[in-house]
Parts: structure tokens; C-alpha cells; sequence
């Protein structure tokens, strides 16, 4: 695997849903590593790598929330999309509040997911630069 | 011619003066001076009629002066006068002044007459002189004797007692120092109590031996005969269940107790000393003994009750023990003369009435008496076997619903038909009183009538009269012994008169109403002259005549008579006789007193005898009186010989107050009419009515109370005679159980009809149902067309239940099956096709080797019941229902993200594959693998989707069997995906080998899933590290399985464990609350409990309880 491509984390504990994001996202032409549990991730993935995280928002342990709230605590600034089942409204009103880059509800549109995917694999990619480009100034 | 005439006249006087003289010879003891006076004047008077006839025949030289003749007329008118005044006085003389009399002629009539052998002997011992008594006794005539030696005649050693006389000049006397002759049986003479006196001449030597012998052959007899009833005694308490023992001061076995032996099986080794004590029933021993040994402190009666081990029955037995101290002249106890009475039956009767009715009943069909009820129609009820039997019918069944006026009660004795209205046995009910009838007749099942006395009582359920109970005796064999009596009273009275006995009955004030020959010639009057008469003003002698005047009259206003009463009486010649006296109140056939009769016997020479034959009985006596049973013997017209003290416990009498009499007095006048039948049929016909059976009998105490007992009668040849031995139990005890029996009998009918329920007998051998009440009823069937046996049973059954009951009844009838009944719910086909539910609850018995023999039980017609809990499950099967829509609604989001997580998948798999394609890729292995993994996906999702259809369905509840760890397991599936949402870590523990319950699987599941449901929501708020829920399956006990559910939750509300199962509670936001209530119901109407506890760790925990399924069949 290419160290410079971008890397998809998917974050699910739901074994069908894990395998079938990553054989959706993967047909889409991203790279993806799945994890069953949030802490898994937090605990292996590398953070010099581009990419963006899709994680459901119930999960067992740390919450898909949870894993963004952490993650914009570090330094790293990997973008989060946070799936959820349908109707959790309020839960999306405060995943949007906290940074998330994106709310999808369950099922979804492929296009949808691949779209707001690229979008934020692209976003992380700007906001490295910018932050490379500081650290080089 | 006059003078001749004068001269004629007055030699006429002078033979009647010579004729008074020679009578005063007789009379006087002068007969020498009499004798010459009357041949003095009897020559005079001949002389006499010579010169009269000589005038006759005109003899003139005797020509006869007038004057002369006339004072010859005067001197023989004198001597006749003073001859005839003279004569009374002599006769008085001779009647009332014995001393008077010449002593050697006392003596000699003495001699001749007396019974006492007397027998004069010179110092050689050779025969001067015997009397009558002794030559009959001897069997020889008195002139045999004169001349020979006694020793010649009986040789014996009584010769060294006789010689021993001579020397000493002492008198020898058996009673001082017994020899008994040897027997000489054919003379009928056994025993001699004999003296040998010695009388002394002038110069002090040995002239003349008096050999006085009195026979008591009869006392003898009877002495031996009191040995031979002790002997009987004692054979009769070896061979009856009582056991009688000794012991010694201490209280301990001293010597070997072969009955107590025989009885416990404990050999003397080991039941010395007190080591019988070891033979009680571990219970009872502690405090027996303690018992005993108090007694044996307080040197009292000892009685008790306990149990004590029977070795032949293998077991264990009610005993009544009593014992009674013998005391010496020194006050100590000299022995414990004790019996043990066996009152198992008794106890097990009375223990037997309070465990069951139904047992009890058995009590009234065994009883000899006739017993049958009535409605108010006059159609019978009831009836015990007795009445089926003596009206000859074969079956109760042949009674039962019958109108009993019609069927028994149709015709008169005297053929003309009986109008029920005029009936005298409905006449308890029609007019609420009871009725007692003796007079009528009752009619067989094959038309033949008996006479019968009955007795009708009302029925009463507090004032109404419901019916009325019939109990009725054949007294055919009463009227029979009557008119035998009647003929026998004919006998006795001409008996009367020739016995030597003296006999009087008095009216009711004392007077003479008849009086025997025999007292006639006892008392010097002519009976004529009694009778009328004052008898105590006549009779008896002046010093008793007040108190016995007074006796009487106590005696006449009581009823009572005391036995053996002595008294004196005095004679037309003034003498004292000692009469000893045998009374009995007399009655008339209203048994209203009418007077008393008086039989009486001379008993002055029989007092000694009678006091040795009382010393001799002591011992027997304190055997009989130890017995707890009363013992009474009499002879063959029923005096009493024998009058134990239990009897007087029993009676209120004091043995004195009873011996002698006759055995009625202690009978109710009805009992006395047939005894005397019994006694008058047995003297006639010698068949034995009475002797070796058990009687039913009332008797009556002292103070006139009267109690019922049971009477046997034994009969003892003593060879010369026979006695009669009578056992006595108090059946009080009983009869009052029996009566409770008759209550309770009454209450069950009343219970039996008012709850419509049945009750049978069944019985197991037969297979027939040998009686029931009510159950046909509830058949539908009559009682003549329910054969009343299994088969017909089972084939009303509903075959749906068919199988089921019959095995069911099968196995708890195997030899040695551990049911002690059975309690079955099925139903029954009517003959009009009609179905019942009947519930079924019986109670099998059996006998010693397990096998069953009858089966007690009830059937109550449940079909109402039933519907019902029909309608009651129905009821919870839609709040069921309505609750499972509920939860899902509740429910609705959790299974909304359930359903899209596969929904997610497949869409993610289709899609992706979709891409891959349209990009141009191949069909590689990997977008089949997605292909396959989304189908399996939607599958998830179908079975999501069809499992909430299941759940929120509408249908009627269904019973089958249910193996709860599959359905537990399930419901845990369905939830596991909440249960991870919610961070719970599911425990589920299954129990092995958990039996299938029945039941309906879903409201089952509904109610598990209820409960986890809960315990997940219970545990919301709560560290994630401690949302742990356990779920176990178990087997809680021999018939029943459960499931538990235990949070970590906050707990169940304080002091409301309870109220959380009261509809609409609810600690949740959403939810209506219905939750755990339905739960309950679920659980309740499934025949199982629910309930809720605290966690001593925290949290909660809910448990559940289901019976197990009835057994599988087992090959």
C-alpha cells in the first residue's frame, strides 16, 4: 500500500456493515482499513497518513462522538464522518456542533458517501498543507 | 229309764275323759303318771257299761240309785272338763319352752335329723352309734355300724389324729388342722370338715369319742371352681390380645412374664428388671416410665395409655395399661398385679374419624343396625348395607330414590292395606317429632313381612325438617322369646310351690300379695292368713321392722334392690329364723314398679363356708379387678357372682351391691325383656343365642344413666354346673364417635348437595365403585343405568382426556406406587352429549404390601369453573397481545437501526459491486463473495422483520410443550443487538437437563423479553463496567423449572417491591406500564409465580417459576 495515498478508516462494530463500507469505499477508489472498535483505531492508526474516518456513532465503548471529540483534541486533524441509524437527529445536531465533518443517516446513497468522503480527504489534504507550509515557514 | 239314761251318759263321758288322757300321753312327757289315769278311768268307764248293760237286761239286784248316779254323772263331767283344760296347757308347754324340755330327747331328735354326720365311737374306735346323715353319706344303713371298727370300715391315717385323742383328751378339729379323709366318690361325698371329741367319765378317762363330719363336698366344688375361673381367666387373657403381668414392689420384673413375652416377643433376658421399657414406642417411653415409677412411689392404681410394640404385627399398638398394688399386713407391696388392654382399634377408629369422612362411613355400613333415610317425599336417601340385607334386597341401589312406604310399609300385619297418609314413619318429617313403633310389620323384597321396632327422627337443618333417618331391629325373634317367657313365668310359678325355698311378693306398701307353701310351712301361718297382710308388721322380727319397712320403700320409689339382703323373721311359734333374703322389683309391662319379690333361703349354717370361699377368691379377685374390661359372672338364671372393679367403675355399683342379684339390674327394661327371652329360649332349646358373640347393649348405672357397651358372654362347665363369664367394654367413647360419624355423615350429604359435588368408593379388586353419592348427577346418568364399575367410567370419558386419565389412574394403582391419590381434571360425555369438566381428587389406600385396595374420592363438576378460566386466559392473551404492540412501539427505534444495519449492508455491497462492474471489471470471486454476504444480509433483515410479525400478531394462545432454554436463548438473541448498543454484557446460563414446561411459547418469550428489556433500561445510567444482566435457566424443584434476570441496576424501589406489578406503574418516560404486570398474568395463568428481589450486590433481580409438563410416558 502506498504510504502517500489517502486511507480510509472505517470504524463499525457491525461486521456487515464494516466489510460492506469497506468493499463500497474501496470500489470508489480509496484505500480502507476497518477497525471494530474506536479504541482499536486510536491505538494503530498511523496519523502522518491522509485520509478521513467513517465511523458509526453507536458503538460499544468509546462512541463514534467520543472518537471525534478525541481526535480534535490531538493534533491530528483527521476529518471524521460520522453514519447513523435513522432518525438520530439530535445525535447529528451535536456531532455537527463538535467538528464532525459530515452526518450520514443510514442507508445511504453510495454516490453520497464516496462525494463526502473525497471532500473530506481533500480537506484533510488542504489542511496539511497549510500546516506543513507553517511549520516550513 | 231316767237313771239308766244317766248312767248311760255318764259312762258315754268317761271314755271321752280316758280317750283326753291317752292323748296326753302323747303330749306330755309324763307318760307313766298319763297312762294310768287313762287305763284307771278307761276300766272305770268299762265296769261301767257292764252294770249298764247288765240294767238293760233288767238285772234288778243292781237296780240302780238315782242319786248315786247322778253324782257319778257330776265326778265324770269333771273329769272331762278338767282333762280337756289340763290338755292346752300341756300343748303350750310344750311348744314355746324348749328348756323345758328333756334335753336327751333334744339331743336324740337332734341326732336323727341334723345333716351333720355324727358318729359315737368307744376309745377302740369301734361304731356305738350313728345317725341318718352319716349312714347315707357312708351308703350304708345305720345298723351296719354298731360293732365294727371305724378303721375297719376307712382305714386311713387318720387313725394316729384319733389315737392322738385318746391320749391327750384334746379335742381335734380340721379346722384348726386340716386332713381331708380319702375321697369316697361313690357316695357323692369329696370333702369332709370334720371334729373328734373326746368325753371324759367321772374319773376323768376317755368314755365315749363324738366323730362330728359335715360334708362340704359343695363347698369344696365351689372353691375349686373358683381356682378352675381363675385358670379360665388366665387362658382367656393368653389367648385374648391383653396381656397380664406382674411385677414386684420396686416396680421391676421379677419374675418371667410369659404374656408379656408371647406378646412383645422380648425374651425374659431382656425384659427383667425394666427392660421392658424398651418395648415402648421410643415417644412414649421417657414419660411412661417416669410415669410408672411415680405410681410406684405414690403406691397408687397405676393407669396409662401408650404404645407398645406387638411383635406379631410387626408394629407398634395402643395399649391401656392398669395396674393395682397388692399390699401385705405390713403395708408394703407385696406385688403390681397389671394389664395391658389393647385399644389400637379404638385409637385408630377415632384417629381414623378425624383424617377422613369418608372413612368413617364404613363405620355406619358395619353396624348391625338398620339404617336408612329419608326425603321429604318419603323417597330413601341412604341406606347402610344392614337394611339392604334385612329387607332382602341385593343392592342399595334397589332402595335408593324409592318411596320406602310403598316399598316396605305397604300393608298392615293384618293384610289390609296401610294409607300413607296414616304412615307412622314419615310422621318424624310431616310432623317433626320422633317416632318409635313396635308394633307394625315391615316387608321383604320377596314379600314376606317380619315384625320390627323402629325408631324415626327428624332431620333438621336449623328449623326446617329436611327428612328423616329410620332405624329399625327384627323382632321376630323378641316376639317369639316373649310369649317363650310368658310360658316360662307359668313354670316358675308352679316351681314356687314346690321348691324349698320361701317366697313372697309384696305390693308396693309392703303387703302380701302371694306367698309360697314352703313359707307357710316356715312361718307357721296358713297362707290365707298372710296374704293381705302387713308382711313387715307380720313377719319380720319387731327390732329390723323399721329400717327394713324403710329399705323397702327406698327400694320400691328407686327401683333398686340391694342383693343379699339378711333379716329375721319370726314365726307363728315365735322363733328367730335368719332368712337371707334375694329380691327383685317387679314391673308391669309398662315396667311401672307394682312390688317386690322376695325368694329366700335359711343361711345361718352356711356363713362359714361362705367366708372361706371369699378368702380363697382374693387373688382372682385382684386380677379381675386389675382388668380394665368389666368382668361380671353369673350362673344360669344370671346372679351376679362376679362384679370386677372396673365393672364398678363402669356401673356406679360396689360389688356388694350387686352380688347375688340377678344380672338385669343392671340391663334397661327393654334389654331385661330380652335377656330373659334369651335366657328362657337357651334353657328350653340350649342354643346358644348370645354365648361367644359380641352384643351391642345399654347399660344402666347406678344413678340410672345409662351408656352403651359391648357385651361378650362366655359360657364355663364346672361339670356340676355351668357359669357364665361376661367381658364388658364402655363403648361411650364409640358410640360418641359413631354418633359424630352420623353428624358428619349428615353434613357431608348436606355439603355434598350444596357444593354439587360427588364423592365414590371405589373399589380396586372389583373394579366397581361400591358406593357413591352424588356422582351420578354429575354423569348425567341415573343410578340404574350407571353399571358403577371402571369400564363404564372410562367410556364416558371425552378421548381426548381418555388416555390421559386411565393412565394416570393406572399408575398410581401399581403395586407399590408412591401416590398416595391422584388429582385429574377431564372431561366427561354425557349420554345426551353434553360435556362437563369434572375435577377428580381421590386418595388411594392400601394394604400391607403396598397394593391398592380402594380409592376414596370426589368429582366436582368444574365445567363452569373451566369456562371461566377460558375466558380469563382469553382475557390475558389480548392484554398480551396489546402489550407486545405496545413493546414494539416502545421498541420501534432500537428495531428500526436493527433493521437498517442489514439494509445498510446490502445497499453497501450492491452498490459497490454495481460500481465494480459498470467500471469494466470482471465477475471475480470477490463481487460474488459481496453478492453472497448481501443476500445473507437482507435474509437478517427478513428475520428481523418476521419475528416482530410473530411478536405483534393477533392469535389464540397455544399450548404446547416449551423447552424454555430455547425460547430464553432466542429472546436473548433479539436483544443482543440492544443489549451491545447499550454497552450490557449479556451472561446467559443454561441449566441442563431442564424439562419442557406447557405452555405458550410466545407469551413465554414475551415475558423473558420483558424482563431483559427492563434490566438493559434498568442499567442506563450506570458504569458501563458494571451493565452486566444475567439470565439463568434452572430446575427449582422436583415438579418446577425457572428462569431468573438479575441488573445492576439501581434496584427495585424502596418498600415497593410489589407495587411495580400493579398496572400502569411505570419509572420510565415511555411505556404504559403494562410491562411486568402481564408478565404476571402470563406467568400465573401458566400455572407459575413471578417476583422480584433485591441484589445483596446491587440491582435487581426478577425470577419466574413454571411447572414442569405432566411426565412423559416412560416405556
Amino acid at each position: 500500500m502506498n504510504p502517500d495515498e489517502p486511507i480510509v478508516h472505517v470504524v463499525d462494530d457491525d461486521p456487515a456493515v464494516r466489510e460492506s463500507l469497506k468493499w463500497m469505499i474501496e470500489s470508489g477508489g480509496f484505500n480502507v482499513a476497518t477497525y471494530d472498535r474506536a479504541k482499536v483505531f486510536l491505538d494503530t492508526y498511523d496519523p502522518n497518513r491522509f485520509g478521513c474516518v467513517v465511523a458509526d456513532v453507536r458503538m460499544p465503548g468509546i462512541s463514534g462522538l467520543e472518537l471525534q471529540e478525541q481526535l480534535a483534541a490531538t493534533d491530528v486533524t483527521l476529518p471524521v464522518i460520522i453514519i447513523s441509524g435513522y432518525g438520530d437527529v439530535p445525535i447529528a445536531v451535536r456531532a455537527m456542533r463538535t467538528g464532525a465533518v459530515d452526518f450520514i443517516e443510514k442507508p445511504f446513497d453510495d454516490q453520497l458517501l464516496l462525494t463526502r468522503i473525497r471532500e473530506a480527504v481533500e480537506k484533510n489534504i488542504r489542511s496539511r498543507g497549510i500546516r506543513a507550509e507553517r511549520s516550513g515557514s | 229309764m231316767t237313771v239308766s239314761s244317766v248312767l248311760a251318759l255318764s259312762t258315754f263321758l268317761q271314755f271321752v275323759a280316758a280317750g283326753l288322757a291317752f292323748r296326753l300321753i302323747r303330749v306330755t312327757g309324763r307318760r307313766w303318771a298319763w297312762s294310768l289315769i287313762a287305763i284307771a278311768i278307761t276300766l272305770m268307764a268299762v265296769r261301767r257299761s257292764v252294770t249298764f248293760f247288765r240294767i238293760i237286761s233288767d238285772d234288778a239286784a243292781l237296780a240302780p240309785n238315782l242319786s248315786a248316779e247322778l253324782v257319778a254323772l257330776a265326778i265324770s263331767i269333771l273329769m272331762v272338763v278338767g282333762i280337756a283344760s289340763i290338755t292346752p296347757f300341756f300343748t303350750s308347754i310344750q311348744r314355746s319352752k324348749k328348756t323345758d324340755r328333756d334335753v336327751s330327747q333334744i339331743l336324740e331328735t337332734y341326732f336323727e335329723s341334723t345333716l351333720t354326720c355324727l358318729v359315737l365311737l368307744d376309745p377302740k374306735f369301734n361304731f356305738i352309734r350313728v345317725n341318718k346323715a352319716y349312714a347315707q353319706a357312708c351308703g350304708r344303713r345305720i345298723e351296719d355300724f354298731p360293732g365294727h371298727n371305724h378303721f375297719e370300715f376307712y382305714p386311713s391315717d387318720a387313725q394316729a389324729i384319733f389315737e392322738e385323742v385318746v391320749r391327750t383328751k384334746k379335742p381335734f378339729e380340721t379346722a384348726v388342722k386340716p386332713f381331708v379323709f380319702p375321697d369316697h366318690p361313690e357316695c357323692g361325698v369329696t370333702h369332709w370338715d370334720w371334729t373328734l371329741t373326746p368325753l371324759l367319765d367321772g374319773d376323768g378317762e376317755v368314755e365315749l369319742l363324738v366323730f362330728s363330719l359335715v360334708d362340704v363336698t359343695e363347698r369344696k366344688n365351689a372353691e375349686r371352681a373358683v381356682v378352675l375361673s381363675e385358670e379360665r381367666y388366665r387362658s382367656l387373657v393368653a389367648a385374648s390380645t391383653a396381656v397380664v403381668w406382674t411385677a414386684d414392689g420396686e416396680g421391676t420384673f421379677v419374675e418371667r412374664q410369659e404374656s408379656w413375652e408371647q406378646f412383645t416377643g422380648q425374651p425374659w433376658e431382656q425384659h427383667k428388671g425394666w427392660g421392658w421399657a424398651e418395648m415402648l414406642h421410643p415417644d412414649d417411653r421417657d414419660q411412661l416410665s417416669a410415669k410408672w415409677a411415680q405410681a410406684v412411689a405414690d403406691r397408687t392404681e397405676y393407669e396409662s395409655q401408650g404404645r407398645v410394640y406387638h411383635k406379631a404385627s410387626d408394629a407398634y399398638r395402643h395399649y391401656e395399661t392398669r395396674a393395682i398394688p397388692l399390699f401385705d399386713e405390713d403395708g408394703s407391696i407385696r406385688e403390681w398385679v397389671g394389664t395391658l388392654t389393647d385399644v389400637h382399634e379404638r385409637k385408630i377408629a377415632e384417629d381414623a374419624l378425624q383424617a377422613s369422612e369418608a372413612q368413617t362411613r364404613l363405620l355406619l355400613d358395619s353396624t348391625g343396625e338398620a339404617i336408612f333415610g329419608l326425603d321429604l317425599n318419603g323417597n330413601c336417601t341412604f341406606c347402610n348395607p344392614a337394611c339392604v340385607r334385612i329387607l332382602g334386597y341385593n343392592d342399595a341401589a334397589q332402595l335408593l330414590g324409592k318411596n320406602m312406604h310403598d316399598l316396605i310399609h305397604h300393608t298392615s300385619a293384618e293384610g289390609s292395606p296401610y294409607p300413607m297418609d296414616e304412615c307412622r314413619i314419615f310422621r318424624a318429617f310431616r310432623e317433626g317429632t320422633g317416632t318409635h313403633v313396635d308394633d307394625e310389620v315391615l316387608w321383604r323384597a320377596d314379600g314376606s313381612s317380619f315384625p320390627a321396632e323402629y325408631w324415626s327422627h327428624p332431620i333438621r337443618e336449623g328449623e326446617r325438617v329436611t327428612g328423616s333417618v329410620v332405624t329399625f331391629v327384627d323382632i321376630t325373634e323378641r316376639k317369639r322369646a316373649d310369649e317363650a317367657l310368658r310360658e316360662s313365668e307359668r313354670r316358675f310359678r308352679a316351681m314356687l310351690e314346690t321348691v324349698d325355698l320361701v317366697a313372697v311378693l309384696l305390693d308396693v306398701r309392703g303387703r302380701v300379695t302371694f306367698c309360697n307353701e314352703f313359707l307357710a310351712v316356715v312361718t307357721g301361718y296358713d297362707r290365707e292368713e298372710l296374704t293381705g297382710q302387713d308382711w313387715f308388721e307380720k313377719i319380720v322380727a319387731p327390732d329390723q321392722r323399721k329400717r327394713a319397712k324403710r329399705e323397702f320403700l327406698d327400694n320400691v320409689a328407686s327401683g333398686t334392690v340391694a342383693p343379699h339382703q339378711e333379716g329375721d323373721i319370726i314365726t307363728r311359734n315365735r322363733e328367730t329364723r335368719s332368712i337371707l333374703w334375694n329380691s327383685t322389683v317387679l314391673r308391669d309391662t309398662d315396667h311401672n314398679i307394682i312390688g317386690i319379690a322376695m325368694l329366700g333361703v335359711d343361711v345361718t349354717d352356711q356363713k362359714l363356708a361362705d367366708e372361706a370361699l371369699k378368702q380363697a377368691s382374693v387373688r382372682t379377685r385382684t386380677i379381675l379387678d386389675a382388668a380394665a374390661e368389666g368382668i361380671i359372672a353369673m350362673d344360669q338364671r344370671g346372679t351376679v357372682e362376679t362384679f370386677n372393679r372396673a365393672a364398678e367403675r363402669m356401673f356406679g355399683y360396689s360389688v356388694e351391691e350387686v352380688l347375688g342379684q340377678n344380672i338385669k339390674m343392671l340391663m334397661q327394661p327393654s334389654d331385661r325383656d330380652r335377656h330373659d327371652a334369651y335366657l328362657a329360649d337357651y334353657l328350653r332349646t340350649g342354643v346358644k343365642n348370645i354365648i361367644g358373640k359380641r352384643r351391642e347393649l345399654t347399660g344402666v348405672r347406678r344413678d340410672g344413666t345409662t351408656f352403651p357397651l359391648d357385651l361378650h358372654v362366655s359360657e364355663v362347665d364346672l361339670g356340676h354346673r355351668r357359669i357364665y363369664s361376661g367381658i364388658l367394654t364402655d363403648t361411650t367413647e364409640r358410640k360418641q364417635a359413631e354418633q359424630a360419624l352420623r353428624e358428619s355423615e349428615q353434613r357431608l350429604q348436606i355439603a355434598l348437595q350444596s357444593v354439587r359435588m360427588g364423592f365414590y368408593d371405589y373399589d380396586v379388586k372389583t373394579r366397581s365403585v361400591i358406593r357413591t353419592e352424588g356422582t351420578a348427577e354429575i354423569l348425567g346418568v341415573s343410578y340404574e343405568s350407571f353399571r358403577g364399575d371402571y369400564e363404564d367410567f372410562a367410556k364416558r370419558l371425552h378421548p381426548e382426556d381418555r388416555e390421559r386419565v386411565t393412565s394416570t389412574i393406572k399408575g398410581v394403582l401399581r403395586d407399590g406406587a408412591e401416590e398416595d391419590g391422584y388429582a385429574v381434571e377431564y372431561r366427561l360425555v354425557r349420554p345426551n352429549g353434553g360435556v362437563r369438566w369434572i375435577a377428580d381428587r381421590s386418595t388411594v389406600y392400601r394394604d400391607q404390601s403396598g397394593r391398592a385396595t380402594r380409592i376414596l374420592g370426589t368429582v366436582l363438576d368444574i365445567t363452569e369453573r373451566k369456562q371461566a378460566e377460558d375466558r380469563a386466559k382469553m382475557h390475558v392473551a389480548e392484554l398480551a397481545h396489546v402489550t407486545r404492540v405496545s413493546t414494539m412501539g416502545e421498541m420501534a427505534s432500537g428495531i428500526a437501526h436493527e433493521i437498517n444495519q442489514p439494509l445498510t449492508a446490502v445497499v453497501n455491497f450492491t452498490t459497490g459491486s454495481l460500481r465494480k462492474l459498470k467500471a469494466g471489471k470482471p465477475v471475480s470471486d470477490e463481487v460474488l463473495h459481496a453478492l453472497d454476504q448481501a443476500s445473507q444480509q437482507a435474509r437478517r433483515a427478513g428475520e428481523i422483520i418476521r419475528r416482530l410479525g410473530v411478536f405483534v400478531q393477533k392469535r389464540e394462545p397455544k399450548r404446547a410443550t416449551v423447552d424454555l432454554n430455547d425460547a430464553v436463548t432466542e429472546v436473548v438473541e433479539f436483544m443482543s443487538a440492544e443489549a451491545r448498543r447499550e454497552e450490557v454484557t449479556v451472561h446467559l446460563e443454561l441449566g441442563v437437563d431442564i424439562p419442557t414446561v406447557i405452555g405458550d411459547n410466545i407469551q413465554l418469550q414475551q415475558v423473558v423479553l420483558n424482563l431483559v428489556r427492563n434490566g438493559i433500561e434498568a442499567m442506563g445510567e450506570a458504569d458501563v463496567e458494571t451493565r452486566r444482566l444475567e439470565i439463568r435457566t434452572s430446575r427449582t424443584g422436583p415438579k418446577e423449572v425457572g428462569v431468573s434476570v438479575s441488573d445492576r441496576g439501581p434496584g427495585l424501589p424502596a418498600g415497593a417491591a410489589d407495587k411495580i406489578f400493579t398496572a400502569f406503574h411505570t419509572t420510565k418516560a415511555e411505556g404504559m406500564g403494562m410491562g411486568l404486570p402481564i408478565s404476571r398474568s402470563i406467568i400465573e395463568a401458566h400455572g407459575g409465580r413471578l417476583w422480584a428481589d433485591a441484589n445483596s450486590e446491587g440491582g435487581a433481580t426478577f425470577y419466574f417459576t413454571l411447572p414442569v409438563a405432566p411426565r412423559e410416558r416412560v416405556q
